[in-house]
């Protein structure tokens, strides 16, 4: 009996997992498959025949060209004003023992659970008024607020794992506080630096909501462009430029393990063997 | 070995408290060049807290710290000339065993050898040569805490301290570690601090034993010295197991020793020890397990004192058998044998054999 309600959990487990699967990938799946479609028109599931010619129109709209450009640029620069701010943010806070410590940690997290909207339109209003009138000012600026609490809580959890020895260890072995966060702070914080920097990227990569405020014809992002798209002309080239920025996305990723290593995300000496 | 002609380290009039909680009040502590220095006591007695403030990574509200007659007390850490090793090792996990030792010889600016040849010879020392290119995840625990000694000892620092260095390990590798630990200490000569709640680990580590209790030293002296001469209930039944007995001074002889009732009207005998105690005060008098023998096995002269019970329980472990007999007038008391002795059986009556060297007594409280 025991055995068979075990083997019951089991195969109900088992059925969870492939359908959480399933709900999370079959969507992405079909918008892959659909940016093949050879026909001229939105037809019905499944593609008839294989054809480029979606791509074709996506790299030939000068919108979307464009909206990359910018997109690309943008998501590079607010990574690395994020990461800039937030590992020095997370670690200053790692060290503070002050008081209101914890409510600086709930400001700095507080974008994550804000509206977007809310962010985007604050800032419209502030920037305005502070007079700033670049338009990829005003984008930067708004994604390195939203992709900053991401930075900051991935090297914060990486932190707090480390526990105080380490750091006072280095101190008793003659390092002053500079040498101990260069040399020991630091490179145990990677993993979770470049946690952040890929969330950050990617999050910066595929907004909308916050952009939508800020955003003027000459800093529109591909995000926005596929939304203004969407309203006037909608056929599949929307699909062929999602599938271009899922392929960003993974390029990204792979980039990053390439650069970085995944036996140095993970580390070597950091985890267990 | 010990150079008692130089102070190596001295905390004078420490005392430290977080908000209305003071943590110690007044550590004075002497340790000459070379000394092995065990801060024995139970969790939250301050002994921590003690090694930290020599660190630097607690302020003391109050008193001096010197290292080799500098004061330090109001340096930061990097300038005090010491090495550390943690409970948890803190070693770098994203260092090779070899860059572990090689950071704080770099850090330190140690000068006296080239760096590759230090290491090599801190490796020898602590038999972990094969281990140079191992990351410290792949170490075993007594590996670990090898290279983290190593790395403390790498700049020749004047002080070491040593926080539970051992207790993290299984107690099969603990004893040996123990050993080994001294051996090392030994070989470089180096004056130690090592805090540990395990009083074996003291004896065997150390040179001397810094007993403390509530943010107090309340008895420091040799290892077997203080386990034999308590001065404090608390001492003794820290350091090991007691018996205790209620007494009364009946007499003083005229070589010193004094003279005492028990609750059943037997007399013993106990060696002066201190101030003589008034006749008739009340005493409260200790006595350890292994020092009580079955008379009758008893070759000592020595002894002086019989005291006569019926065996209770009998109990067994590896080396040793554990008696529980009750005296006459209803007190009892534990005995401890080798357990190739021979053993009476329970209900069986015996006599009960110490020397008047033997007990430790002072005036009961409240009497």
């Amino acid at each position: 009996m025991r055995r068979l309600l075990d083997g019951l959990w089991g195969a109900f487990g088992g059925l969870t997992v492939i359908l959480s699967v399933a709900f999370l990938l079959l969507p992405i799946a079909i918008a892959v498959m659909m940016s093949f479609d050879a026909r001229t028109f939105l037809g019905a599931f499944p593609p008839q025949a294989f054809s480029w010619h979606w791509y074709q129109r996506f790299i030939d709209e000068p919108l979307y060209m464009h909206g990359l450009r910018n997109s690309l640029l943008l998501a590079s620069l607010s990574t690395l004003l994020s990461v800039g701010l937030g590992v020095a943010a997370a670690i200053g806070l790692h060290k503070a023992r002050f008081r209101g410590r914890q409510l600086l940690v709930s400001i700095f997290l507080a974008p994550l659970v804000v509206p977007a909207v809310v962010i985007g339109f604050g800032l419209l209003v502030t920037l305005s008024a502070l007079g700033v009138v670049s338009g990829m000012g005003k984008l930067l600026i708004a994604h390195g607020v939203i992709t900053l609490p991401y930075v900051i809580r991935s090297v914060t959890a990486t932190l707090a794992g480390l526990g105080p020895s380490l750091e006072e260890a280095a101190m008793s072995l003659g390092a002053s506080p500079w040498t101990v966060i260069r040399t020991v702070v630091l490179p145990l914080c990677r993993p979770g630096i470049v946690v952040g920097a890929v969330l950050a990227f990617t999050v910066s990569f595929d907004d909308v909501s916050v952009g939508i405020f800020l955003a003027d014809p000459e800093s529109t992002t591909l995000p926005l462009a596929l939304v203004s798209m969407m309203r006037s002309n909608f056929d599949l080239t929307i699909a062929a430029a999602s599938t271009a920025m899922i392929a960003v996305s993974c390029i990204a990723l792979v980039l990053v393990e390439w650069l970085i290593g995944v036996d140095r995300l993970f580390g070597t000496g950091t985890t267990k063997r | 070995m010990i150079d008692s002609s130089i102070v190596a380290l001295s905390l004078s009039g420490i005392s430290k408290g977080y908000g209305n909680i003071g943590v110690l009040h007044g550590i004075d502590m002497d340790l000459h060049q070379g000394e092995i220095v065990a801060l024995l006591g139970p969790s939250g007695c301050g002994k921590t807290t003690t090694l930290r403030a020599i660190g630097g990574f607690v302020a003391p509200d109050s008193g001096r710290i010197r290292i080799k007659g500098q004061d330090v007390t109001r340096l930061a850490v990097p300038e005090r000339d010491f090495g550390i090793v943690f409970q948890d090792y803190a070693l770098f996990p994203h260092l090779t065993v070899a860059e572990n030792i090689r950071y704080g010889l770099k850090h330190r600016r140690y000068r006296a050898r080239p760096h590759a040849e230090r290491v090599d010879e801190l490796l020898r020392l602590v038999r972990m040569e094969a281990f140079a290119d191992r990351y410290p995840a792949q170490l075993s625990g007594g590996q670990k805490q090898r290279v983290a000694l190593a790395r403390a000892l790498g700049p020749n620092p004047a002080v070491l301290l040593l926080d539970e260095p051992l207790s993290a390990l299984d107690a099969s590798v603990r004893g040996k570690l123990q050993v080994e630990l001294r051996q090392v200490l030994r070989e470089v000569g180096i004056t130690t601090v090592i805090v540990t709640h395990d009083h074996e680990e003291a004896a065997v580590v150390a040179d001397r034993i810094v007993l403390m209790h509530e943010g107090r030293i309340i008895q420091d002296g040799p290892p077997l010295g203080i386990y034999d001469r308590p001065r404090s209930r608390f001492c003794a039944e820290f350091l090991g197991e007691v018996n205790w007995l209620a007494g009364r001074v009946v007499a003083h002889r005229d070589d010193g020793p004094v003279e005492a009732e028990l609750g059943n009207g037997q007399r013993i005998v106990l060696a002066a020890r201190g101030p003589r105690p008034a006749l008739g005060s009340a005493l409260e008098i200790g006595i350890r397990p292994e020092r009580l023998a079955l008379a009758d096995d008893a070759v000592r002269p020595a002894i002086r004192n019989r005291v006569e019970g019926r065996v209770d329980r009998v109990q067994a472990n590896r080396t040793n058998v554990e008696l529980c007999v009750a005296l006459d007038g209803g007190q009892s008391l534990m005995v401890t044998h080798r357990r190739d002795e021979r053993v009476p059986a329970v209900g069986s009556r015996v006599v009960l054999g110490f020397g008047g060297d033997d007990a430790f007594y002072w005036p009961a409280e409240g009497a």
